[in-house]
Formats: structure tokens, C-alpha cells, sequence
């Protein structure tokens, strides 16, 4: 079994050095693909914590009851603390609102009406599952019900835009990767095709002779695992000039954050693998049958 | 060895072999004689399951072939030793990797594998050419390959389908001369063709056919 094994990888070898300008062609669509892909992924890593730094920003402002007594909303902003949705809160006082009234309009409320009107309030962040339009319109409703709360709200307009723009530049990231890879799937299919069709005598031959379908396709689709590895590390190679490159000439225009390399050039190695594959798989299909 | 018994394979509707019977014994060469379109191929195509018979049985070694499914037909092929007409060599593959290819499939260890095929080789008067690729060599030395390739795995049961067709007549004997030999040594040979001077000389049973029929 090992040594049938060895000879079919062998068999790979021998196919893709006899076969230089097509498979090189197809390393390339893999390649270009699986840099394509990388740098898609890049931008969504990158992304990710973008919206990760603008979601801080997601929160809830809530006024307590106007009637209430400085130690009652401090026990309402505790109980609400208690709520699973909840991260963290800022309590504010009537000092503190005044304050905030003073560095947002320049005007002291107390020289305005002789008096601070201005009721308790907090400041909550809600828990990450909670940092999207509809479940802090969830959130700001159930804490509207509460009698504790004359007013909960948050920045509606300016979270669903964010979050139509995210939900939108994820898709086309993935809608894009999705049509590059099957491009790429396309490439490697039709060179093994190629490579299947100038060899069918031989392959003819090898049924006559007693080969098993395995035997007889093992070669070819390790030849487009093969592809797919070439593939993968001539991307490799471009992504980490372009890094490079942008790390030394664009560091104040661009920043790439929290980029994990090992993981990228694992993504490359095994989506670029998993590609030649595929396409060997299909071309196979058409030609090695019963 | 090999037992056909009341076989039909049929093409089309009149088209293939009908109501064939006959038995191959260990150490027997038959050559199965006729005009071009006889079925000669056809029985030949039978014996190897390149094509389903309609009625009938056919027994390979104690195997009967109307049992097996597709999965099986390739360990049958492994079993049988066939030679072409057109050779179908491997040109990009030397003359050596050519004959080891049969033992390359059953997974024989390589060195065994060198062994084998150079003790093939010499049998075959080819020991010098090892290396040479087959458009090298002349259509003689080429059916040599084809024979040894054969030969190589130790098959109880060599199917020839003229293999003699492309060959001048001197070269067509050693290439008769060879497949006697091999005879001596327990395999049996179903050789088809349609040069009836050739076998004639050789006091051989052949089995005449006609439009898919035995002639009697």
C-alpha cells in the first residue's frame, strides 16, 4: 500500500514537471485568487476591530424619574446594572449634568433659570451581543417599561447606518471572495482537463492493465493540491511585500491592525490546497469514469 | 483456465458474438481466427469485461464474470496478461517503467519490481533496452515491451489481440515463438487474428469465426 502510495505521488511530480507552462498558469489563478482572498481578509480583520472601537460607542442614555431622590436613582441605576445587557454604567448627578449642559451649550444652567432641573441620568454600555440596532432597540424599549425611567435612548440613526454600512461591505467581502475563488477553481479544472485529455490513451491503458479508479486519479489530484500549494506561496509572497510595502511608505495613511500572519499564511496554504482539489475533483469527473 | 459457455454479447442487434462456447486449458494456445468484423475482439473484450455479455457465462480462472460488478474488474485485469495490436506503450515512460507498470498497481515493492522486470527483460531478449523509450525501438521490439508487460505479473491467462497485425512476417514468428514458450511454462494463451499462414505452421487449435459464430 505505502509503496503504491509512493509511486503515485511520484507519478504527481512527474506529471506537473512534464506539464511546466499549464500548471504555472494555474498556480497563478490560484494565487492571484488566494491573494485577492488575503487581502479581503485582511480588510475584514481590520474592520472588525474598527467596528469593535466604534461599537464602544453604543450606548444607552437613560433618565430617571425626575421625582426621584438622588439615593432612589442611584438604587435604579444599581438595579439596572443587574440586567443581562448590561456592561457598565456611569451614574450622572444633577453637578455632573450641569456640567455637561455648561461644555455643550457654554451656558450655566443655574445663572439661566436659578435652579438645576436637570434630572439623574446614566450612561450605560450594553454587552457586546447587544451592539447592534435592533437589540438596542430591544434594550432601550424594555428599559422605556420601567417606572424607575422617564426616558431611555441611543443614537439610532447613526447605529443603523453603521451597521447597514458593516452588514454591506461584509457581504460584498464575501460575495467578492466567493466568485474570485470559483474563478480560481475554474483555472486549475480546466488545466488538469487539459493534462487528463492529452494523457486519456495512457489512461486507457492503465484500466486495461488492472489500475483502480483511485489509482488512477490519486496523481491528478494531488498534481492540483500541488497547484494550489505553488499557488498559495506565490501569494504568500506578494502579500508580504505588499505589507511591507504599506507598513514603510503608507503607516499614516493605512494602519493594519492585529494582523496574525501565521494565520494568514494557514488560510493561503490550505484554501489554496482545498482549491486545486476541487478543480482536479471536476476535471476528473468529466473524463475517469466507469 | 477459461470456460465460455453459450455466450452473447451483443452491440447492437446483429452485431457481436452469439451462443459462443469453448474451454482455454493451463498450458494451451488457441488463436481464434476469422475476417475482420468475425468478433474476434469481441470475445477477447468479453474475457477482460470491456463489454457485458447478454447471455451465458463466462469462467475466468474459477471466477464467473457474470458475478462481479464493476468494482471487481480491475483485480480480474490484474490477472490477465493482454497484449495489443497497437501495443499501447507508454511513450514518455522508459522501456523498464513500461514492463514494472502491472506491478506498480498490485503495490509490488520497487526493488522486487527491478528484479522481476529484468528477469523479464532477458526472457524477452531485452535486457539492453531498458532504457530506451518506446519510439526508439522497431514495432518488433515494441510488441517484445507489450509481451514482457505482460508476462511480467505471471498471469495464468495471456489474451492476444493480433499481435501480430503491425508486424512484418519474420518478426510476427519470434513474436508466436515467444507466446509457445510461455505456454511450457502453465499459461494459457487466447491469441485472436487473421493470418491464417502464420498459425497454420503451428499445429495449434484455432476456432474459426464467422459474423459472431463458431464455424464448425
Amino acid at each position: 500500500m505505502i509503496n503504491k502510495f509512493i509511486f503515485l505521488i511520484q507519478e504527481s511530480f512527474r506529471s506537473l514537471l512534464r506539464t511546466k507552462i499549464p500548471s504555472l498558469v494555474s498556480s497563478l489563478a490560484i494565487a492571484v485568487g488566494l491573494f485577492i482572498v488575503s487581502i479581503a481578509y485582511c480588510f475584514y480583520t481590520s474592520f472588525q476591530y474598527l467596528t469593535l472601537d466604534f461599537k464602544d460607542g453604543y450606548n444607552v442614555e437613560v433618565f430617571f424619574n425626575e421625582e426621584f431622590s438622588e439615593t432612589e436613582a442611584i438604587n435604579a441605576f444599581n438595579s439596572i446594572l443587574l440586567m443581562d445587557f448590561i456592561e457598565q454604567g456611569d451614574f450622572i448627578n444633577k453637578n455632573q449634568a450641569a456640567q455637561i449642559f455648561k461644555n455643550e451649550f457654554d451656558e450655566d444652567i443655574f445663572q439661566l433659570i436659578g435652579e438645576n432641573p436637570l434630572p439623574y441620568s446614566a450612561i450605560y454600555t450594553v454587552s457586546d451581543l447587544f451592539k447592534n440596532s435592533e437589540s438596542l432597540k430591544e434594550v432601550t424599549d424594555e428599559l422605556n417599561l420601567l417606572s424607575s425611567i422617564d426616558l431611555a435612548i441611543y443614537e439610532k440613526d447613526a447605529i443603523i447606518k453603521f451597521d447597514n454600512l458593516l452588514s454591506n461591505a461584509m457581504t460584498f467581502i464575501f460575495v467578492m471572495s466567493f466568485f474570485i475563488l470559483l474563478i480560481a477553481i475554474f483555472f486549475v479544472s480546466n488545466t488538469i482537463q487539459l493534462v487528463i485529455y492529452s494523457k486519456k490513451n495512457d489512461i486507457l491503458t492503465y484500466q486495461l492493465l488492472g489500475a483502480t479508479k483511485s489509482f488512477i486519479k490519486i496523481p491528478y489530484l494531488i498534481e492540483g493540491m500541488l497547484h494550489g500549494l505553488f499557488g498559495a506561496f506565490i501569494s504568500i509572497i506578494l502579500l508580504l511585500l505588499l505589507y511591507n510595502f504599506i507598513d514603510y511608505y503608507l503607516a499614516t495613511v493605512l494602519i493594519l491592525r492585529n494582523l496574525n500572519f501565521n494565520e494568514i499564511i494557514f488560510l493561503n496554504v490550505i484554501l489554496g490546497m482545498f482549491l486545486g482539489f476541487l478543480g482536479s475533483s471536476k476535471a476528473l469527473s468529466s473524463y475517469v469514469k466507469d | 483456465m477459461l470456460e465460455f459457455q453459450k455466450v452473447t454479447a451483443t452491440y447492437k442487434k446483429n452485431t457481436g458474438i452469439f451462443d459462443i462456447s469453448f474451454e482455454l486449458n493451463a498450458g494451451e494456445m488457441i488463436f481464434l481466427m476469422g475476417p475482420t468484423g468475425a468478433g474476434k475482439s469481441t470475445v477477447l473484450k468479453a474475457v477482460y469485461s470491456a463489454i457485458k455479455i447478454n447471455a451465458g457465462k463466462i469462467v475466468v480462472d474459477g471466477m464467473d464474470l457474470t458475478k462481479i460488478n464493476q468494482y471487481q474488474i480491475p483485480f480480474l485485469r490484474q490477472k490477465i496478461g493482454m497484449i495489443f495490436q497497437d501495443f499501447k506503450l507508454l511513450n514518455d515512460r522508459t522501456v523498464l517503467e513500461n514492463v514494472a507498470l502491472p506491478l506498480r498497481i498490485q503495490g509490488m515493492p520497487t526493488q522486487k519490481i527491478y528484479e522481476e522486470v529484468n528477469s523479464t527483460l532477458s526472457k524477452v531478449g531485452l535486457s539492453n533496452l531498458h532504457n530506451s523509450y518506446p519510439l526508439e525501438l522497431s514495432g518488433g521490439e515494441q510488441q517484445r515491451v507489450c509481451i514482457a508487460r505482460a508476462l511480467v505479473k505471471k498471469p495464468k491467462i495471456i489474451l492476444a489481440d493480433e499481435p501480430t497485425g503491425n508486424l512484418d512476417p519474420n518478426v510476427s514468428d519470434e513474436i508466436l515463438d515467444l507466446l509457445d514458450i510461455f505456454t511450457d511454462s502453465g499459461s494459457a494463451v487466447l491469441m485472436s487474428t487473421h493470418n491464417f499462414p502464420l498459425i497454420k505452421p503451428r499445429k495449434k487449435r484455432f476456432i474459426e469465426l464467422s459474423n459472431g459464430r463458431i464455424i464448425d
